[in-house]
């Protein structure tokens, strides 16, 4: 299955802190962190870690659109990653800078990164990877992101640690669109593109033996990652696409964690632990969206777009749709702790909605169709929830589901009002990919040129203060006027074996570890 | 019968097997034709633009028209050409090969387990008619048919896997692992599969044989001084096989269906986990195949299952004049 609303980027799995421990059990820890978050003597170095895989790729290309995102983190690199709070961190760049006009921008590599066959990593392999995501052939959802401020001859590469990126448009914050939670833009050899489907190169801290998408895809340890060996021998992906059938593999210990794509529901947390397991569980990121599409009646009239936001109870559906294992959005997908996050809120007001509604004529409410498919156990119960919760207001929703073989091709097309998900975006990112003009992932069809040139005007500021109170600004036209209802950001919900041990901070936003506090209901699930 | 008849009669049975095999690639080629999106969807999902679409569809040779790509498809078929996984890009009949053969086991394991059950469970029941074991036996059997297989399913895994952790829930073996390392992970699903049906066919094998229990020749048996057990075996279970027969053909074709929900329950790399894969995929070159094999095993199946009963009972081989 491919239908996934996670396919296009939003993964990346366990890729440092993961560790296992315990009596049974041999231990490891993928490469680069912190041993030192382990009680001494409990962590056994090798062994073998199963996570299953859910099943939804199918090839190992990263620019194609049915990447198989689980093992991805764990076989490539890429040049930056996101950090704790959304800041770009050094990865196989050391260090970059730009040019004052931020139109362009040179990347530093370290020169001790070195693929699996031995070959040293170079500045024309970047150039590579980085131009072969536009061969339109490959349909590669990174590609919509990169065009709007480069094209493949901007990319350079003038000595062997040097990448220069030439942009099209100024970006101040260029860095954050290469760096990717899915593993979009990874870093393959030169010319390695005809056999990346099926047996890659890469460069990361485990070595495919061999892939397998409909068996167990297995992994082993790379001696010479440019971070130091992972201290696991093996890592396998087997592929247990039910959820039911995860959650039983997990406590009869078949697997050792369920995938962190598939977020475990309160009450299969509950089994999994009165099971003898454990529930790895972190801040909000993922987040749904309920896209009103500015093109079609009755919502080509902002009041009413805003008129469903005020009928919409952010908080209350955290409550009840997640049990608590989430935190409110606010119809703003930029995280709370970006660097340029507005941190805004919004009130759940019937009575302004109604008013609303009305002053666009929709004196007696007004009834929509709401186009739905189980992807996760959250799909469809939010969107009856928002269909009660919205009843007061005068909005009559009725909730269509549909199967989610045809979802994306037909009700998610054809529908006025569409559910989707997405994994976290630093701001640029989010505010770029769903509500620029034109954008492939502009769900909502929200066109707004005051928007593309308020971002394009945050871009271009170079100072950092006044930068982030335009990324402000375009956070506030998105909550006033665009067709996105996001609700709430989801916590991680993943369930491992007791063994496991710091399964920590990779396991959250993809390769950024924004790891906080959870939410206090998680804890009582933890705990209990 | 005269050797002509034979031949005339065998003949007849292989067209209308053939028959069957081609309304049924109809059947499944108009049916995918039918469902929104192609393939193309698919692997696309939500990152569809119009111009991947356009590229990927030319890629995956979806741009001709649907006609013509259905004659393309049976030309291929006929043969022996079964095409590419659109998906997987691997060839279809490979794929055929690896998850047929697993679905076989289980079949076979199922089989192997239930209908010697159902034997066992109807001839009992039928020896002591309403008295306890028959009583235990129609109470086991309804509840068994009743249960969903997926419960059931689950039920076995929550008893056997997670508390008495003697067989695994789920298989987590590759679709062409070696017989042996498949082996443990049959025990659930095949229970699953057979237990169903032991209910179900043993109540048949009952009736049936508590029918020819009455019938005069078993009385005429009883009466010539036969012990009840071999009045039972020898003389009212021959007559009592036909309709069994036929029921057990009907479980052995039922696996087919059955076999899609327990293989997904117990992840079993089997023909029913690829055909869901491939229906959601819409991955046509794999969902024709499985669905032309499927409708040559119920075909088969009905040859076979006539054969063995005009054996057993040859008024059942007379041609109607």
């Amino acid at each position: 299955v491919v239908d996934n609303g996670w396919s296009s980027d939003s993964a990346g799995v366990t890729r440092r802190g993961l560790l296992m421990g315990g009596s049974a059990l041999a231990v490891g820890l993928l490469a680069g962190c912190g041993a030192a978050s382990v009680a001494a003597g409990r962590v056994r170095r090798g062994g073998q870690l199963q996570v299953a895989s859910d099943g939804f790729g199918t090839t190992l290309d990263p620019a194609a659109p049915a990447f198989d995102y689980n093992p991805g983190p764990a076989i490539y690199d890429t040049l930056v990653v996101i950090g704790l709070n959304y800041e770009m961190q050094p990865w196989l760049a050391s260090d970059w800078s730009s040019n004052s006009a931020a139109t362009e921008w040179k990347f530093r590599l370290r020169d001790d990164v070195k693929f699996w066959d031995g070959s040293r990593l170079t500045s024309r392999d970047v150039r590579y990877s980085a131009q072969r995501v536009f061969d339109p052939t490959l349909v590669s959802p990174i590609a919509s992101v990169l065009q709007p401020v480069l094209s493949p001859s901007g990319v350079e590469a003038p000595d062997p640690t040097t990448v220069v990126f030439r942009l099209t448009r100024p970006h101040a914050l260029f860095p954050t669109l290469l760096a990717d939670p899915g593993m979009r833009l990874a870093i393959i050899p030169e010319g390695s593109g005809d056999r990346v489907a099926n047996s890659p190169i890469g460069s990361g801290p485990f070595k495919l033996v061999k892939f397998d998408p409909l068996g167990t895809t297995t992994l082993k340890a790379n001696p010479d990652y440019f971070l130091g060996p992972p201290e696991l021998d093996e890592l396998l992906y087997p592929t247990v696409g039910d959820p039911t059938a995860q959650l039983d593999a997990l406590i009869a210990k078949q697997i050792d964690a369920t995938p962190r794509t598939a977020n475990l529901t309160h009450g299969e947390a509950l089994v999994a632990r009165s099971g003898g397991c454990k529930i790895y569980q972190c801040r909000g990121e993922y987040w749904k969206i309920l896209a009103m599409k500015c093109n079609m009646k009755p919502f080509t009239d902002v009041r009413v777009r805003q008129a469903f936001k005020y009928a919409t109870d952010c908080a209350g559906l955290v409550t009840r749709v997640l049990q608590g294992l989430g935190r409110p959005a606010y119809h703003n997908p930029v995280p709370p702790e970006d660097q340029n996050a507005a941190r805004l809120t919004w009130a759940y007001d019937p009575e302004k909605a109604k008013s609303l509604l009305a002053q666009a004529g929709y004196r007696d409410g007004v009834d929509v169709t709401l186009q739905t498919a189980a992807f996760t156990p959250v799909h469809v119960p939010l969107c009856e929830a928002f269909q009660e919760m919205a009843a007061p207001a005068g909005i009559r929703v009725t909730v269509n589901e549909t199967s989610t073989s045809t979802y994306y091709s037909d009700a998610f097309v054809n529908g006025n009002f569409v559910i989707d998900w997405w994994g976290p975006r630093p701001s640029d990112r989010a505010l770029a990919q769903f509500f620029l003009p034109g954008a492939v992932d502009n769900e909502s069809n929200w066109d707004s040129p005051a928007f593309a040139a308020l971002l394009a005007g945050a871009r271009a500021e170079l100072d950092a203060a006044k930068r982030t109170a335009l990324y402000q600004d375009c956070q506030r036209l998105v909550q006033q006027e665009s067709g996105a209802i996001i609700p709430f950001f989801e916590d991680t919900v993943v369930g491992l074996r007791d063994e496991v041990l710091d399964y920590g901070d990779r396991v959250c936003a993809g390769q950024g570890d924004p790891l906080s506090e959870p939410s206090p209901r998680a804890l009582e699930i933890a705990q209990t | 019968m005269g050797p002509m008849a034979l031949a005339r009669r065998i003949g007849a049975r292989a067209a209308s097997v053939l028959l069957t095999v081609l309304l049924a690639s109809v059947f499944v080629f108009v049916g995918t034709e039918l469902l929104p999106g192609d393939a193309a969807n698919a692997i696309l999902g939500r990152n569809a633009t119009p111009q991947g679409l356009a590229i990927l569809r030319r890629e995956l040779a979806l741009d001709s028209p649907p006609l013509q790509r259905y004659f393309i498809w049976l030309g291929h078929l006929l043969t022996g050409h079964l095409g590419t996984s659109l998906l997987l890009k691997r060839p279809v009949l490979a794929l055929l090969g690896e998850y047929g053969r697993n679905t076989a086991i289980l079949a076979c394991a199922s089989l192997l387990v239930g209908v010697p059950l159902a034997f066992a469970v109807g001839i009992v029941s039928a020896r002591w008619r309403g008295r306890l074991p028959d009583r235990i036996a129609s109470t086991v059997s309804v509840l068994l048919f009743a249960v969903p297989e997926f419960l059931l399913g689950s039920v076995l895994i929550l008893i056997f896997a997670v508390y008495l952790r003697i067989v695994p829930a789920v298989t987590v073996t590759a679709p062409n692992a070696p017989v042996g390392q498949l082996l443990p992970s049959l025990w659930l699903p095949t229970a699953t599969l057979s237990l169903a049906w032991v209910g179900y066919l043993g109540r048949m094998l009952r009736s049936s044989l508590i029918d020819s229990l009455e019938s005069p020749w078993v009385s005429h048996a009883r009466l010539s001084g036969f012990g009840p057990s071999r009045v039972l075996m020898r003389h009212a279970l021959p007559c009592a096989l036909p309709p069994a027969i036929a029921t057990a053909s009907l479980y052995a074709g039922s696996l087919l269906g059955g076999i899609v929900v327990v293989e997904t329950v117990f992840n079993y790399p089997g023909l029913g986990s690829l055909m869901v894969d491939a229906v959601t995929n819409r991955d046509v070159p794999v969902i024709q195949a499985i669905a032309v094999l499927s409708a040559l095993i119920w075909a088969l199946l009905a040859l076979a299952t006539d054969a063995l009963i005009s054996w057993i009972d040859p008024r059942a081989a007379t041609e109607p004049r």
